[in-house]
């Protein structure tokens, strides 16, 4: 708000924009059309306390807080309801205005608990705030307070205090207007009016969480950060969520080593200003007491706890061995979500430390086709055709911009998994405003007949992969036939690798995940590294896993958890997690984000590049990395060197990424 | 008894069975919708504003301009909405029209939807008013079986439905957007209004252009057909066309200590003693007037000072009241004001929706301090802080509830009301308690804030 109120220059920028002059507080603002009285003040410097009012919300009028004088209105007016009109004069400084204010903030203390010093609200709280801020010094008010039980739970993650309530209806209004659920209702009326979870079975919004960011008191409070901490104990670090491919900002925020809270951080383009309750609540495995944050060797037998340099001695030494044999006999499995950095490290040593193409980061074979629309469009698509998953189950944040387009938009939104039925043909065939959101998981045919059908017709097919960083995976040639940047490990670009990384690469293109796992299985592939947060858990054939993993002679290990693979490893090494470590995740549409470190790695662990770093440098290769800022630098060097086209640059700008791989 | 008063609506009133449509039609029934179906949409407008009729429901709103407001080439379909939801306590005038003339409004709502091209008619009836409901249901049931509802009625090639929707018990749904918001089957609570958002009548119920008026407002169109605007406007007060006017009659209620308490069919303008002395027959057991409330409990009451003003809107305004719905409620010496006004004080805070704050908390604690003033807690600074209370509710709730909760104690923005006229009342009872019962008041044990 406050950098388009400094623009004086936007009139002959944007000439399509209806600009309405108006004056509050005497000084001049121009602002389009239909914007409401309380933007434009803020956008004028005033300042109006306010409660229910929020720019993504509609408007409801209902606290009252925002009272303003409006020339030629004869009742004083709320700012946030009003919308600007040429040539109107508004007063939010008067003595009669702020006593109209302090009078409702009088009214709203009366039946509010004195609970601040217990509340977890406290710190941070408008309530408290304004209070401090507009509020009378004293009560007058002598009487009983409203009573209420308080702390009832309302869901697994949302506690409901009654007596702290002030009625603004930001929470319903967010279930109504933003995640679609309707899951929190007003109940009752005038001073009994308590909100409550629509249906008996409680508060079960997958975004239930914003409601707690959005309360401004401590009526709802969430039930994993209960009496944690306050808010002025602890640091707050920018942080990109590693739970889905959406990528949302978030805040990480942390006291003594330990996550405490996650927060939504705004970035318009992705997330708002919201968090799914996967994003916000399950973040806490970082603090798990079940991490393994020793290095262990398999002796006699028995993983043992040993040193790092025992670890990777053990590891760098074996994989050397059967690589000079044959490189083909060794194979790498990363998770999509590590890192990019970690990603481009664990490929180059497999392809310059051990000279193989065996490596893989996915658990299908669908292809990569780069999202054709932006995350911020579906929000404007005419119509929304899900096939193969719920979105709000696989990629929570991004329905709200599918219920955006449904609520704002009057989107037709339909999820079909027959992609020949004709009700997605239909839609297909409506072309350009049609958005198809398939999930990478449906079979082949079912995504080649869809991407026949959007070619012909001009809709947008977005083929949405799953994992924080899988489309990073993909650009940093996590694949058996691509080099970063997508280049092809069989065509004449390889040579700026072999200069840049000193040394020749391999030309045949490797095993895939499958491939990979039947080698184990059948004997010819004798290591196998899997890298990241257990990469094979979604891999469709368990058996296959299983075999494989049972019969390969080497595994190593690289994980927080010793589940799954970890059983069964020769050597585990551990690595940290990605708030303990700096790097970007590269979203579903390709931006290219960067997360910041909260905290030091938890006991001996390490972030995943540092440790393919090591490795590296075991098997004689020039690692000359401090950070991965270097790794980024390195990357975009890469991405330059590489004729066309270029990946993006490692920022938290916008990146398109072009060119599929196959 | 029947009044010397003319009587357009009550005409009828006393004949047997008129609530049944043979007997209706007998006497000029419909007539006024057979002349309306052959008059164009304007010029029904221009006989209402001939008249001058004002809404009866409270506001006193010009009828033609709400009319005239009308989107005149709209692609989108009109609605009339009847606000029957009457709930202004004190005020039974609407019950007895629909109980006694439903005939009366079914024919009205023909002809103002007409007059606004309306297809279809809603009549929102208040939960409790299950005889006028079923009354009007059977209305609408003969209308139809003679042709005076459906499709292409008396073959003018008009059509129109009209539905009777029950309220659910809240004072409120009264409320002109709250009633629309229920009507649509959401939460009761007010919508936005200008300048937040367009009025009804071209955003009403569902998006669409609503007019809706009072039951009393929509059956009086059928004497002005009938009579013509300009006879209708014969009687009343102020002259028709030049600022404010009070033309033609009203259906008031009268309630309280008066010898022949109901409802009665006025002239504008007839003086509150003509009401209360000679329609009414005087004072209950020949006591002493202590005050009136002119126009239901919203109003600010009234002392016997000002028994000569004029019943009309803009007299009554100069009081510092109100004509409001027409319920003229009466009070004789005996009465506690500050025990009445505990008891309004309570509907107000049980009826307050709980949207806005001031509304939601301001009446609560108002409440609170009448409750404690009236066990005996009383403190000298709570007849200020009433006052107070009130000016920080008047215009600054979400709708009218909250302003009608703090005027009859303040008045407006802590003029004359209540307290302003009976002060020593609340004084008395704060120094000696209720009964002459003092309580030491102990005030909670709390800290600054």
């Amino acid at each position: 708000m406050a950098d388009t109120a400094t623009a004086p220059a936007a009139p002959e920028q944007a000439p399509a924009v209806e600009l309405v002059s108006l004056s509050i507080d005497g000084k001049k603002v121009s602002v389009p059309k239909g914007t409401l009285v309380i933007t434009a003040a803020f956008e004028a410097g005033a300042d109006i306390p306010y409660f229910c009012h929020h720019p993504r919300l509609k408007p409801a009028g209902a606290c009252r807080m925002c009272l303003v004088k409006i020339e030629k209105m004869n009742k004083i007016q709320t700012a946030c309801t009003v919308p600007v009109a040429e040539g109107m004069v508004v007063d939010t400084i008067s003595p009669e205005v702020k006593q109209a204010q302090s009078g409702i903030l009088e009214f709203l203390l009366i039946n509010h608990p004195l609970d601040c010093p217990v509340c977890d609200r406290g710190g941070e709280c408008p309530l408290q705030n304004m209070t401090f801020q507009y509020g009378p010094g004293v009560t007058r008010f002598v009487d009983e307070k409203r009573h209420f039980p308080k702390a009832v739970p309302i869901s697994e993650y949302v506690v409901l205090d009654r007596e702290r309530c002030i009625q603004c209806a930001r929470c319903t209004r967010f279930t109504e207007e933003i995640s679609g659920d309707g899951e929190l209702a007003i109940e009752s009326r005038g001073n009994t009016a308590v909100i409550s979870p629509f249906t008996p079975e409680g508060f079960k919004s997958k975004f239930s969480g914003n409601t707690i960011e959005l309360c401004p008191v401590g009526a709802l409070t969430s039930r994993t950060y209960r009496f944690a901490a306050r808010p002025w104990e602890f640091q707050s670090q920018d942080s990109i969520c590693s739970m889905c491919g959406v990528g949302c900002s978030i805040a990480v925020q942390t006291r003594n080593g330990e996550l405490m809270r996650v927060n939504a951080r705004l970035n318009e383009e992705v997330n708002e200003e919201w968090t799914c309750d996967r994003g916000k609540f399950e973040q806490y495995w970082v603090n798990s007491t079940d991490r393994i944050n020793e290095p262990h060797l398999r002796m006699a037998s028995q993983l043992r706890r040993v040193t790092w340099g025992q670890a990777l001695d053990a590891a760098a030494k074996t994989l050397k061995d059967f690589a000079a044999v044959n490189p083909n006999s060794v194979a790498g499995i990363a998770s999509p979500r590590c890192s990019n950095e970690d990603l481009y490290l664990f490929q180059r040593l497999f392809r310059n430390g051990l000279g193989t193409n065996n490596l893989d980061h996915r658990t299908n074979t669908a292809p990569y086709i780069p999202m054709q629309t932006s995350i911020a469009e579906v929000g404007t698509a005419k119509t929304i055709v899900a096939v193969g998953a719920e979105i709000d189950d696989v990629l929570p944040v991004l329905w709200l911009r599918v219920y955006k387009a449904i609520s704002k938009g009057n989107a037709n939104y339909f999820r079909n998994d027959d992609v020949k039925s004709t009700e997605v043909t239909d839609a297909i065939a409506l072309g350009a405003g049609t958005v198809v959101l398939a999930w990478h998981n449906i079979p082949l045919e079912d995504i080649e007949a869809l991407r026949a059908a959007c070619a012909a017709s001009g809709a947008k097919l977005n083929l949405l992969l799953p994992d924080a960083n899988s489309v990073g995976a993909i650009n940093m040639g996590v694949l058996p036939d691509r080099l970063p940047a997508l280049a092809s490990v069989s065509n004449g670009v390889r040579p700026v690798y072999e200069t840049l990384w000193g040394g020749p690469l391999p030309a045949e293109p490797g095993l895939d995940t499958r491939g990979i796992l039947e080698g184990c299985a059948n004997g010819t592939i004798k290591a196998l590294y899997l890298m990241g947060p257990d990469p094979l858990k979604n891999f469709a054939d368990q058996d296959l896993v299983k075999r494989a993993l049972d019969k390969v002679p080497f595994l190593i290990v690289q994980d927080l958890f010793n589940n799954g693979a970890g059983r069964l490893a020769d050597v585990f090494l551990p690595s940290c997690s990605f708030i303990e470590k700096e790097g970007t995740f590269t979203n579903i549409e390709g931006r290219i984000q960067k997360f910041k470190k909260a905290i030091e790695p938890r006991g001996q662990s390490k972030p995943d590049w540092q440790i393919a770093a090591d490795l590296l440098v075991r098997l004689g290769k020039n690692v000359p990395y401090i950070s991965p800022r270097d790794i980024a630098r390195e990357i975009a060097q890469v991405a330059a060197a590489k004729p066309a086209p270029p990946v993006g640059s490692p920022e938290p700008a916008p990146a398109t990424i072009i060119e599929k791989a196959s | 008894m029947p009044s010397e008063q003319p009587q357009y609506l009550y005409k009828y009133r006393q004949v047997p069975g008129i609530d049944d449509i043979d007997v209706y039609l007998k006497h000029e029934g419909y007539n006024a919708v057979r002349k309306a179906l052959t008059m164009d949409q304007e010029a029904i407008i221009n006989e209402v504003k001939l008249s001058g009729l004002r809404g009866r429901g409270g506001a006193g709103f010009p009828t033609f301009i709400k009319w005239n407001g009308i989107p005149k080439n709209w692609d989108k379909p009109h609605y009339l909405v009847i606000n029957a939801d009457e709930g202004e306590p004190g005020t039974a005038k609407d019950r007895d029209l629909m109980n006694a003339l439903p005939h009366l409004l079914v024919e009205g709502c023909i002809i103002s939807s007409w007059a606004i091209r309306a297809k279809a008619c809603y009549i929102y009836i208040r939960g409790e008013y299950v005889q006028p409901a079923r009354q009007i249901q059977k209305a609408i049931d003969q209308a139809y079986a003679k042709g005076f509802l459906g499709k292409n009625i008396l073959g003018s090639g008009f059509d129109l439905d009209i539905y009777v929707h029950m309220g659910a018990g809240s004072y409120e749904c009264g409320e002109e957007s709250a009633l629309m918001s229920s009507l649509m089957g959401e939460r009761g609570m007010p919508r936005h209004k200008p300048p937040s958002a367009p009025l009804p009548v071209i955003s009403g119920v569902w998006d669409s252009p609503t007019i809706i008026n009072n039951v009393e407002t929509i059956a009086t169109v059928v004497p002005i057909i009938n009579m013509s605007g300009a006879e209708y406007a014969k009687v009343g007060t102020g002259t028709p066309g030049a600022g404010p006017a009070s033309r033609g009659t009203k259906l008031i209620t009268v309630s309280g200590h008066v010898k022949k308490p109901g409802n009665y069919e006025i002239v504008l303008g007839t003086p509150v003693r003509e009401i209360i002395y000679e329609i009414c027959g005087g004072i209950k057991n020949d006591k002493k007037l202590k005050f009136f409330i002119p126009g239901g409990s919203s109003t600010p009451l009234l002392t016997p000072d000002f028994l000569d003003t004029p019943y009309d809107y803009e007299a009554l305004g100069k009081t510092g009241s109100l004509l409001g719905s027409g319920a003229l409620i009466v009070y004789d010496e005996t009465v506690s004001v500050p025990k009445l006004m505990t008891r309004l004080m309570h509907f107000y805070a049980h009826e307050s929706c709980g949207k806005c704050t001031p509304c939601r908390e301001g009446t609560n604690w108002l409440v609170k301090i009448h409750d404690r003033i009236m066990a005996g807690g009383g403190r000298p600074e709570d007849i200020d802080l009433l006052l107070d209370i009130s000016n920080n509710i008047f215009g600054r709730s979400f709708c009218a509830l909250g302003d009608a909760a703090a005027m009859p104690l303040a008045g407006f923005f802590a003029g004359k009301g209540a307290i302003y006229y009976f002060r020593e009342e609340y004084e008395e009872l704060i120094r000696n308690g209720a009964g002459g019962k003092k309580r030491a008041f102990a005030p909670l044990q709390m800290a600054g804030v």
